[in-house]
């Protein structure tokens, strides 16, 4: 019990709040019906929920299922209506308690990944004194949600969160009305909420961006709408957690930190096809793994090792190489950009060519004329890593994890 | 009947393809010349390379909607083969 700060914690979520002790009596509910061995399954799309979990795995030694996608239940548990828990006869061999979650199924069904719940507390720090109001803005089942739920837990802080979440105008509202201090997004996140606060001043003193390369126009934008908060991006892997947390405010992270252990015992390196190699002594339960290949590809420029994309996302073009987050990075550099997703279609000539699907600024000329800007722009790249067809659109694909939807 | 509608669509195409052509050039900072349906795509005097090319097609998809390679590769050399496969048969 004593692995949270539970005297102080509050979640209001969508506008109701919860004390710890509220939701250790729903917990005691469920417990009593509960027989040795029994998983709980719980619907992920609720923080309530997700906390339930928690404690129930923490305190109660129980093994937990969230539930984000019901396309794929854990095996034995079937809901009807509005049910949103479920005990199911767990596999007795797993002694340990373990917290499942679910893959956000980006390709294909999600997957169930097994969590050891302790662990994941592990790399939480208990935060800065006075208590701080987090915005939670992934979904709450999400490895990203855990660690901001974890975060407002065991500081005992509170957090704030709402179905709404994937309505920017009405996020920068909730933000200002609980006077939120710390917010986790992915940088297409930020894009969106830096376009909807529009002058708007929110009180943010820690700024997070993950689950998604932070490029350097979003982190400068945020520093110059946010000069007094602290803002870092943080690189984590389903099977390791959390590598490390970047604080100086640039793109990637130094080189120096490949080849070497780092302070919290993981180890880096790059493999023969320059993608980043993480080895952890905390890798999660299940995996008979000590090293793992990330897919992230890896380029060293003046001592600064920059994430060009992901293995699997990589273009070829009549023989070249282009990865679409790179340019994607290289659009936002133009103001009237707000954001971009780089994709390709097939041809009959080079293989694949690029496209570019924009999110223009209002207000800055026709679209002719933005699209003459871009071109010129594109001339930076070479040739073949320029995007031939440039699509104007008013928003653009996003998944519920916030990241930006890669289709072609 | 159906001749001249069919000849109405190809002469479109052929628009099409020649006025994307000359804009190409234009952004290489090629001068306008004379091209016609038998004028060579590649290695001609067009001065096109095989980005060019790519570029062309798939701005032609864009502005027609067609897509005449989805069922695997077709052959064409001319500015008047390319026409012809955005030309509605």
């Amino acid at each position: 019990m004593d692995w949270l700060d539970a005297s102080s914690f509050r979640l209001v979520e969508n506008q109701r709040t919860l004390a710890l002790t509220e939701l250790r009596l729903l917990l005691r509910d469920i417990v009593a019906k509960s027989k040795a061995n029994d998983a709980l399954v719980l619907d992920g799309q609720s923080v309530q929920a997700v906390i339930l979990g928690l404690l129930a795995c923490l305190d109660t030694g129980q093994s937990v299922f969230l539930v984000r996608d019901q396309a794929a239940m854990p095996l034995g548990a079937q809901w009807q209506g509005n049910q949103d828990w479920q005990l199911i006869a767990a596999e007795t061999a797993n002694s340990a308690p373990t917290l499942w979650l679910q893959t956000s199924g980006t390709t294909g069904l999600p997957k169930w990944v097994p969590h050891d719940p302790r662990r994941l507390c592990q790399t939480i720090s208990k935060g800065v004194a006075g208590k701080a109001v987090w915005l939670l803005t992934y979904d709450p089942a999400s490895f990203a949600g855990l660690q901001v739920i974890l975060s407002a837990l065991i500081g005992g802080h509170t957090l704030i969160y709402s179905d709404i979440r994937c309505q920017p105008a009405a996020l920068v509202e909730l933000a200002l009305q609980n006077r939120v201090s710390h917010l986790s997004g992915t940088p297409t996140f930020w894009r969106s909420l830096l376009r909807a606060a529009d002058g708007a001043t929110l009180s943010l003193q820690h700024i997070t961006l993950g689950g998604e390369l932070a490029d350097q126009p979003t982190l400068d934008m945020l520093s110059s709408h946010f000069p007094q908060a602290r803002i870092r991006h943080i690189y984590a892997t389903t099977e390791t957690g959390v590598v490390f947390h970047v604080q100086d405010g640039l793109s990637g992270f130094p080189s120096s930190w490949i080849d070497t252990t780092l302070p919290n015992d993981i180890h880096l390196a790059l493999s023969e096809r320059g993608t980043l190699l993480v080895s952890s002594p905390r890798m999660r339960i299940g995996l008979d793994k000590t090293v793992i290949d990330t897919g992230d590809v890896i380029e060293i420029k003046d001592e600064r090792a920059f994430f060009k994309g992901r293995v699997d996302s990589m273009i070829n073009i009549g023989g070249q190489k282009v990865f679409p987050e790179e340019i994607e990075a290289y659009l936002l550099r133009l103001p009237i950009v707000v954001d971009v997703r780089v994709s390709s279609l097939p041809s009959p000539i080079t293989g694949a060519i690029l496209i570019a699907d924009i999110l223009p600024r209002e207000g800055h000329g026709s679209a002719a004329e933005m699209k003459r800007a871009i071109q010129e722009h594109l001339k930076g790249l070479p040739r073949h890593a320029r995007p031939v067809l440039l699509r104007f659109n008013k928003e653009l694909p996003t998944l519920s994890s916030n990241k930006k939807a890669r289709f072609t | 009947m159906s001749s001249t509608i069919r000849a109405h669509h190809n002469m479109d195409a052929q628009e099409l393809v020649l006025s994307e052509l000359q804009s190409i050039r234009l952004s290489k900072g090629l001068a306008p010349i004379h091209i016609d349906d038998k004028s060579i795509l590649l290695g001609g005097e067009l001065g096109l390379d095989s980005l060019d090319l790519a570029t062309l097609v798939v701005t032609l998809e864009e502005l027609t909607g067609m897509s005449p390679f989805s069922a695997g590769f077709v052959m064409f050399k001319t500015v008047g083969d390319l026409s012809a496969l955005f030309s509605k048969s």
